[in-house]
């Protein structure tokens, strides 16, 4: 069965991750409002676009594929994932809005719907960002 | 607002006993919720007193009086008055009274869950009552004794650990300790900084020997917990405060014990608390402050370690057994020589130095905008990692926004972590990466959150190829 690797929706924040522990970036963030679309998104577009652009192929599609499974189904707290990346500002209230705009900023005008999740399994491993197997590349 | 299950209000009056007994409490709702236990063996004899007396007059064919009233009003509205007066005074229930119950913890969830939640919260506080009662004394071993669960102390430890309680809760040295304490303010809950430094000495130098008197923050965190306690939610994180701070004493002390190892020296280590404790009655002044600082009177503690080493020194591992006799057999055989090769713990508490410098070492090269030793390392406290989770603080003392928070439970496996980190990086040229280490290495808060959580998860971050931080990640998605 094709495999969800749920450490890419982590991954997507890439640019972003740890960056609470950097203290100028924290200032640089901080009077962002989390919950306005525009300003998120231009962070999204300034900071994460370019480093999703630059992956290879198979990671693009990965990355994609997994973004689409969980704005889907919804099945991960999307909070937790995003404050274990110790982001240097806040999610959205809705934590989920965060990633659906990454959705809008990286496939604008793409409709994220899975049409049959079922048939995936989720491999969980943290690791996998740099041990994808053969066979799934 | 009160939460479900507590009473708003509880009392009883007796024409049996010829006045208008009134136990109401005096606030609304009673203090916890609780119904004073004491009330409640009163209701439950004077219950059966009248219960007794009216069977009789209905024996002899009269009408029972029913004189006995009492009156408890929950707030949970899937049970009654009448269900919390059977469950907690024994109220006697009529024959329909009584299968209408037995049908309901049959048929009724709601009905069971309320009386079971109802029992729960008067045996809660009941126990919060106990403790508000408990001295100072009985509140650091009760926290002590919830060390040995809390998985971080080796069976080893835990066993020193064990002897040292029973040591400490004999009642002699319990009124010893109990006046040493006292000595230095601990009558005053809440002790402000410099009396929680004393007890932190007082109690490592029983547990430990002088080893222990240099500052130990989760040793003060544990007296400061344990003495504030509430519940036992309070006494198992004091528990496991006292579990991180005192296992590296533990090792130090009980290897410093005449070189004849661990095993040895720990039951060693344990006869000794007797005979420290004895120390702090037999000398008039075991303890003074010097700026904040305990110091124990040296002759006093080397008079202890001596009493304590001949006490080990009575029973050679190599003694002949009671009733065997001797004359006839070849003598014993010398014994053993001191080890020669360092001990395994202290080799650990070496590497585990080794590892805490290297750590200062690399973040300080990695530049000013490098965290992993200064906010993540296990030199920090756990509470300063609460106080970053719901308040923003770095360990560090730098204003931030409140983030998961964590550090590593040793600075081995950081060490081991950081290397993993700069191979992947350099392997693979990723930036941002998560590893699994191969057990539980890291412990914090999640954001805004009070509950430990620990994980084996590892979160790496580099810029321009510097390591800028990496920490125990929290709560994964598995």
């Amino acid at each position: 069965m094709p495999k969800i690797y749920s450490y890419l929706l982590d991954d997507l924040l890439g640019p972003l991750v740890g960056l609470a522990d950097h203290d100028e970036t924290v200032r640089k963030y901080w009077k962002v409002n989390p919950n306005d679309p525009n300003e998120i998104k231009e962070i999204i577009r300034t900071e994460l676009l370019p480093t999703y652009l630059s992956c290879d192929a198979v990671r693009k599609r990965l990355s994609k594929l997994c973004l689409m499974y969980y704005l889907t189904t919804s099945s991960v707290p999307f909070g937790r994932v995003y404050d274990s990346c110790l982001i240097p500002f806040d999610h959205p209230a809705n934590p989920r809005d965060f990633f659906l705009w990454i959705w809008e900023v990286f496939f604008p005008g793409e409709d994220y719907i899975l049409s049959n999740p079922d048939q995936y399994v989720v491999d969980n491993r943290p690791d996998v960002t740099y041990a994808i197997p053969p066979e799934e590349q | 607002m009160h939460p479900p299950n507590n009473y708003v209000a509880y009392g009883y009056s007796s024409a049996a006993l010829g006045d208008d007994t009134n136990l109401e409490s005096p606030s609304l709702p009673p203090p916890g919720g609780v119904v004073d236990p004491a009330v409640i063996a009163r209701c439950r004899r004077e219950a059966e007193r009248i219960a007794a007396e009216d069977e009789e007059r209905v024996a002899r064919g009269k009408e029972p009086k029913n004189d006995f009233v009492r009156e408890i009003l929950p707030t949970n509205p899937n049970i009654s008055s009448d269900d919390l007066k059977r469950e907690l005074f024994g109220m006697l229930l009529e024959e329909d009274a009584r299968k209408r119950h037995a049908h309901r913890l049959k048929n009724d969830p709601a009905y069971v869950q309320g009386i079971k939640d109802a029992q729960a919260s008067q045996r809660k506080a009941e126990r919060q009552l106990a403790i508000q009662k408990m001295s100072g004394a009985e509140r650091l071993v009760e926290a002590i004794e919830r060390s040995i669960s809390s998985g971080n102390l080796s069976s080893e430890m835990r066993e020193q650990v064990k002897e040292m309680i029973a040591a400490l809760k004999d009642p002699r040295n319990q009124a010893i300790l109990g006046g040493a304490l006292a000595a230095v303010g601990i009558a005053q809950f809440t002790p402000a900084g410099p009396v929680v430094d004393s007890i932190v000495g007082i109690i490592g130098y029983i547990l430990a020997g002088k080893a222990v008197l240099e500052a130990a923050p989760d040793l003060a965190r544990f007296v400061t917990m344990a003495l504030e306690a509430k519940d036992d939610s309070d006494f198992d994180l004091a528990g496991q405060y006292f579990a991180r701070g005192i296992s590296p004493f533990l090792i130090q002390a009980g290897t410093t014990l005449a070189g004849v190892g661990v095993a040895k020296a720990t039951s060693a280590g344990a006869k000794l608390v007797g005979k420290r404790i004895a120390a702090l009655k037999v000398s008039k002044k075991p303890i003074t402050n010097e700026g904040g600082k305990l110091r124990v009177d040296p002759k006093v503690v080397a008079e202890a370690e001596a009493e304590g080493a001949t006490a080990t020194a009575g029973n050679p591992p190599n003694a002949q057994p009671k009733g065997s006799s001797g004359a006839t057999k070849p003598p014993a055989p010398p014994p053993p020589k001191p080890p020669t090769t360092p001990n395994p713990s202290v080799l650990a508490l070496e590497e585990e130095k080794a590892a805490a410098k290297a750590l200062a070492e690399m973040e300080a090269q990695a530049g000013s905008n490098s965290h992993f030793y200064s906010r993540h390392s296990p030199h920090t406290t756990l509470e300063e990692q609460f106080d970053r989770a719901t308040t923003g603080m770095t360990p560090d003392g730098v204003a931030g926004k409140p983030v998961d928070s964590g550090r590593f439970l040793s600075h081995r496996d950081q060490l081991e972590a950081v290397k993993i980190a700069e191979d992947t990086f350099k392997r693979t040229g990723q930036t941002t990466f998560s590893f699994e280490m191969h057990n539980i290495v890291g412990e914090g808060f999640t954001k805004g959150s009070a509950e430990l959580v620990r994980t084996s998860n590892v979160k790496a971050i580099f810029r321009h190829g510097k390591l800028i931080t990496l920490y125990p990640q929290l709560s994964p998605l598995k």
